[in-house]
């Protein structure tokens, strides 16, 4: 796995990182993270609340996805010490969620660590922007 | 929102602002949390080893199993959680509330064992008005240390109340 400072360009691209979240992704999530919201379990709650599609994803588990992007490209080895993002828009039942991340800044701070700025999104399948932001993450020597 | 809403979301907030409100500490992260968190997060796919394989964990250059930088020891208090991001929920009983968005600043690691601290406060607000009407914008600060006074984490997430 590539993860040494000098194995990446400003503007290199990560692999796409992808699920497919409904029902089951959600109540698995929920039970970990005790996000027990009746909007993301209840289609007629999701309803009443101006969101005619019925029950939708968290914010919180994209956010955990950007993650997952991260460890999968990068690896072990990292530590990721930053991750920024806004939740846009939400995602849909059966959306298919997609991450991918860009290297847009290297950097070398003063304590000689090599780290990487990163642009951090999950996109549902129609191309929309839902979680737009950064990652810093540094690499090991 | 209507302007007796505001004043009175504006009063409240001011009150708080900058005033640690909440303090409470985790039970010991437990094995079961960390592969519970990351087989939810990856489902449908296997989760990395590095979060459920204590052999594999012991050959990385943490020597063993870390939670996934997100993770999130508070889950499953005893008592209700008394987490209202800064602003009383009950307070404006029409409110409604969505997420706006996560920074998490990230210290050291969280290993099994670990006991985390939190406390947490209204680090910042402001009123705009947007395509909801008048919005308010509660930026929440939530501190993590661990047993041995490291810092763990530090996330400031953004509530949306319209």
């Amino acid at each position: 796995m590539k993860n040494h400072f000098n194995d990446f360009e400003v503007g290199d691209i990560s692999p796409k990182w992808e699920r497919v979240t409904g029902p089951m992704e959600w109540n698995r999530f929920a039970a970990a993270n005790d996000e027990f919201y009746l909007v993301h379990m209840d289609d007629q709650v999701a309803i009443a609340a101006e969101n005619p599609e019925g029950m939708f994803g968290m914010g919180q588990m994209r956010f955990s996805y950007i993650h997952n992007a991260i460890r999968d490209w990068l690896g072990d080895e990292i530590e990721v010490m930053q991750v920024s993002c806004r939740y846009t828009a939400i995602n849909q039942k059966n959306d298919t969620l997609s991450t991918t991340l860009k290297v847009i800044e290297k950097i070398t701070n003063e304590a000689d660590e090599k780290i990487l700025k990163l642009e951090v999104d999950v996109f549902r399948q129609d191309g929309t922007s839902t979680t737009p932001g950064f990652a810093l993450v540094k690499l090991p020597k | 929102m209507n302007k007796d809403d505001i004043a009175k979301a504006i009063n409240s907030l001011d009150k708080a602002k900058g005033e640690w409100y909440r303090k409470r500490v985790s039970f010991p992260v437990d094995f079961s949390d960390i592969r519970r968190w990351a087989i939810g997060v990856y489902w449908p796919e296997n989760p990395p080893e590095i979060f459920v394989n204590q052999n594999y964990a012991k050959k990385t250059k943490w020597g063993k199993i870390i939670a996934p930088r997100e993770f999130n020891p508070f889950a499953w208090p005893v008592k209700a959680d008394e987490s209202n991001g800064g602003l009383d929920i009950g307070l404006i009983p029409h409110l409604r509330s969505m997420a706006g968005g996560t920074n998490d600043v990230y210290g050291v690691q969280i290993y099994i064992g670990d006991i985390i601290t939190e406390r947490s406060r209204v680090s910042e607000y402001k009123l705009t008005k947007t395509r909801l009407g008048q919005t308010l914008f509660v930026i929440n600060e939530s501190e993590w240390i661990n047993q041995d006074k490291e810092l763990v984490r530090t996330r400031f997430s953004t509530g949306v109340r319209y």
